[in-house]
């Protein structure tokens, strides 16, 4: 047994030693000025782009009164130019289908009681059913936290963020592929398009995962344990595309325990009956921007209202 | 142990079917004792009758029933204008059906023919059946390899759980790293045929080819490595079966054991070769039809079976044809020759695998349409590549996992030789190196999407 436990160890190293050889002649060997390991799986991204330039542009020295937290539902759907014309300094973290899971632990590590006031949780059903992983590996490669990156990889508890961690690594090496800030504010980037398409598609059914109800709760849990008051919100899709109202149910209904448990105010505007003109929709999925002007307007006089932000 | 740890395994997918298996564990246990204690031919048939009605009956109804009513329906239609408004069953297939009912059945017959001892241990005879390792997806085992080894008592042997732990390592890499990738590619074609090229879907089929022996070969050398670690050997299930040179060869190089099962239990007694040449080549077409819906209730494996029925005709009248006039190869050419049986077995394979992997009937006569009229122009190449990534960026994806597969098409025969130990290689760090090298690709080049392994599902 001792021989065999020796032998798996010196085994294990060699494997190890192996995988960070390939990994690397992969990343170094290029073809058509793309490094080999972008071209083996779905997975392995560059690091630029929209999330890069976000954590970037966040100052974790600067007092904002307005967090957002999300997915693309977030980062294109809330404008901070709009809170500053209502008087709120707002940064938006939300990130490309960003799940619960990277939520929290984008909370647990950029978000202080010193530097927020209050954070806005753009919840998007689609986005409770599913660990989106290459969503998250465009995440890790492009936080600025270590700490952060690795904490997601464990959680995740998938043996494909072995590599995305190795791609952090050996992306140190390599440029940042686009770092453009044009057009990102405050992380927020909108679309510029505008939705034609009329056909009502078929929602599939769906069924939320656990994992994202639990990391729902830990995220709420650690923002509220910080001492920052929680908003729930859902910003509107085109009713072409709406998820059913069946589904969107089933949804509330699974998340609402948590929203009581810590008196979070949930404002639903999936199914906004002033938002239904085309006109506010960029695609099947965002807003467009009179549409988010139109949405933001809404919201923030609805909290003011009920006297969540301080007019 | 081993037999709780085989039930809550069975139990984790739909745990009721558990009392299903256990109900034809013991009838087939009963009937076991009571075929050894019977000397009576008549009362042995009835016996054996009795055990064959309760597996396959489990069979036509969790496996069948919806098929059959779903023909008759069909034939209403076309006859009387009408379906019938018949009861259809809302269930799940259990899983592994068809490998333990099959397993269970090899067991009454060995005992009915005299060649294995009716098992009086219950617990020894239902782990027989339900041994986890191979319980879903085979090798489908003989009652005289496996219920001995379940006697003796097994302690623990650094060469065998080394041998069996890479065993499964090999097993894996094939999986994940061959099979699921190319899976990809295979699902992207064959679930849209209507917009899919002729092109598209011949390289499509190249690699279903490989999908399906790297999955379901992998699976074996899974369950024959993690049996062996626990001190059970099993069967051999692929012996490395696209280099075969004929289609006679290739069904005693692909899954073994089932093969043996259909060759033992049911050819040899309709008669086997030991009949008129026309009633042995029909008894041929028939075993593979039903070797067919063994695999799964839809005509496409009922024509895939026939199909396999039909090439081992042919082969039969072809070697006639040759031995009647006394050719031979020309010397010095043989290699060619053996080179270009392996081609045309593999492409024979490969042209029944169509119909195995369709969705229906249609799509696959479609997809063979296509195929012949094929518009083989370089443009008619690239689109047939961005098609089955669906991005012209991931074309590149694409060429690499070619890359990958041709490497493993070399070097899986010597891989498959040195995994199973038939060849030796002297040294340890060689050997220490050759297996690193697979664990370190299956983390990096491995696919660990939501692929279910394809024999699961028969």
């Amino acid at each position: 047994m001792i021989v065999f436990l020796r032998k798996f160890l010196i085994f294990t190293g060699a494997a190890f030693l192996i995988y960070i050889t390939i990994f690397g002649v992969l990343f170094f060997v290029r073809s058509y000025n793309i490094p080999m390991i972008f071209r083996t799986s779905q997975g392995n991204i560059f690091r630029g782009g929209y999330t890069y330039v976000t954590f970037r542009q966040f100052d974790r020295n600067a007092k904002y009164d307005i967090i957002l937290l999300g997915s693309s539902h977030a980062y294109r759907g809330y404008d901070p130019t709009i809170f500053r014309e209502h008087g709120y300094n707002m940064f938006n973290l939300g990130t490309n289908s960003q799940t619960n899971l990277v939520s929290y632990f984008i909370a647990k590590n950029y978000i202080k009681k010193e530097n927020c006031k209050t954070v806005i949780i753009d919840v998007y059903d689609r986005v409770f059913l599913t660990t989106t992983l290459e969503s998250i590996s465009d995440i890790v490669q492009n936080i600025n936290s270590n700490k952060a990156a690795v904490e997601i990889c464990f959680a995740l508890k998938d043996i494909r963020t072995v590599n995305m961690l190795s791609l952090r690594l050996f992306n140190n090496f390599n440029g940042v592929f686009d770092d453009d800030t044009a057009g990102v504010v405050n992380g927020f980037i909108p679309y510029i398009t505008q939705l034609k398409i009329t056909d009502r598609l078929k929602e599939p059914e769906f069924e939320t995962l656990d994992q994202a109800i639990d990391y729902f709760d830990k995220l709420v849990d650690c923002l509220q344990k910080e001492g920052i008051k929680v908003i729930v919100a859902e910003h509107p899709v085109p009713f072409v595309y709406a998820i059913s109202k069946e589904q969107h149910a089933l949804l509330v209904e699974k998340i609402k325990p948590i929203l009581n448990r810590y008196n979070v105010p949930f404002y639903d505007h999936l199914y906004d009956s002033t938002m239904t003109d085309l006109q506010y929709y960029a695609n099947a999925n965002h807003l467009s921007i009179s549409g988010i002007k139109k949405y933001n307007d809404i919201l923030l006089e609805e909290l003011k209202r009920d006297g969540h932000l301080p007019r | 142990m081993l037999l709780a740890a085989s039930c809550f395994f069975y139990m984790y997918f739909v745990p009721v079917y558990i009392l299903i298996l256990f109900f034809t564990i013991v009838i087939d246990y009963i009937a076991g004792i009571y075929l050894e204690n019977t000397l009576d031919k008549r009362r042995k048939k009835l016996y054996l009758a009795f055990s064959l009605i309760a597996n396959i009956g489990v069979l036509a109804v969790f496996k069948y029933y919806n098929f059959f009513l779903d023909n008759i329906n069909i034939a209403s239609h076309s006859i009387f204008g009408h379906y019938v408004p018949f009861h259809y069953l809302a269930i799940l297939l259990p899983i592994g059906l068809s490998f333990h009912t099959f397993q269970a059945m090899s067991y009454t017959f060995e005992v009915y023919y005299g060649r294995q001892k009716a098992e009086r241990h219950f617990g020894i005879y239902a782990l027989y059946v339900m041994f986890y390792p191979q319980l879903v997806a085979g090798p489908i085992e003989r009652p005289q390899n496996v219920l001995p080894q379940l006697h003796i008592k097994h302690t623990f042997e650094y060469n065998r759980v080394r041998d069996g732990l890479l065993m499964m390592l090999w097993g894996l890499f094939k999986k994940v790293v061959i099979a699921d990738n190319l899976s990809v590619y295979v699902n992207a074609a064959y679930n849209h045929t209507g917009e899919a090229s002729g092109m598209t879907l011949l390289i499509a089929s190249y690699f279903f080819a490989f999908q399906i022996y790297c999955d379901f070969s992998g699976y074996s050398d899974i369950a024959v490595g993690a049996a062996k670690v626990m001190g059970i050997n099993l069967m051999e299930n692929f012996r490395t079966p696209y280099l075969s040179q004929s289609i006679r060869e290739f069904w005693s190089r692909w899954h073994i054991s089932l093969s043996s099962w259909f060759r033992d239990y049911l050819y040899i007694p309709l008669g086997g070769n030991r009949v008129t040449r026309f009633m042995w080549m029909f008894n041929l077409f028939l075993v593979f039809m039903i070797s067919g819906i063994w695999h799964g209730a839809n005509w496409t494996y009922v024509i895939w079976g026939s199909l396999h029925g039909l090439y081992l005709i042919v082969g039969i009248l072809k070697d006639d044809f040759v031995a009647a006039r006394k050719w031979n190869p020309i010397a010095g050419l043989s290699w060619f020759f053996k080179s270009l049986n392996v081609l045309i077995t593999f492409h024979l394979a490969l042209f029944a695998w169509i119909f195995f992997r369709a969705n229906n009937v249609a799509d696959a006569f479609n997809i063979v349409h296509k195929i012949f009229t094929i518009d083989w122009t370089v443009p008619a190449f690239s689109k047939s590549l961005v098609f089955l990534v669906s991005n012209p960026n991931y074309v590149g994806r694409l060429i690499f996992h070619l890359l990958l597969l041709l490497v493993f098409v070399v070097s899986d025969p010597l891989l498959d030789k040195i995994v199973k130990n038939k060849l030796i290689i002297p040294s340890t760090t060689l050997k220490m190196f050759v297996y690193a090298t697979i664990l370190a690709s299956i983390i990096l080049f491995g696919y660990f999407g939501e692929v279910q392994f394809i024999y699961f599902q028969f």
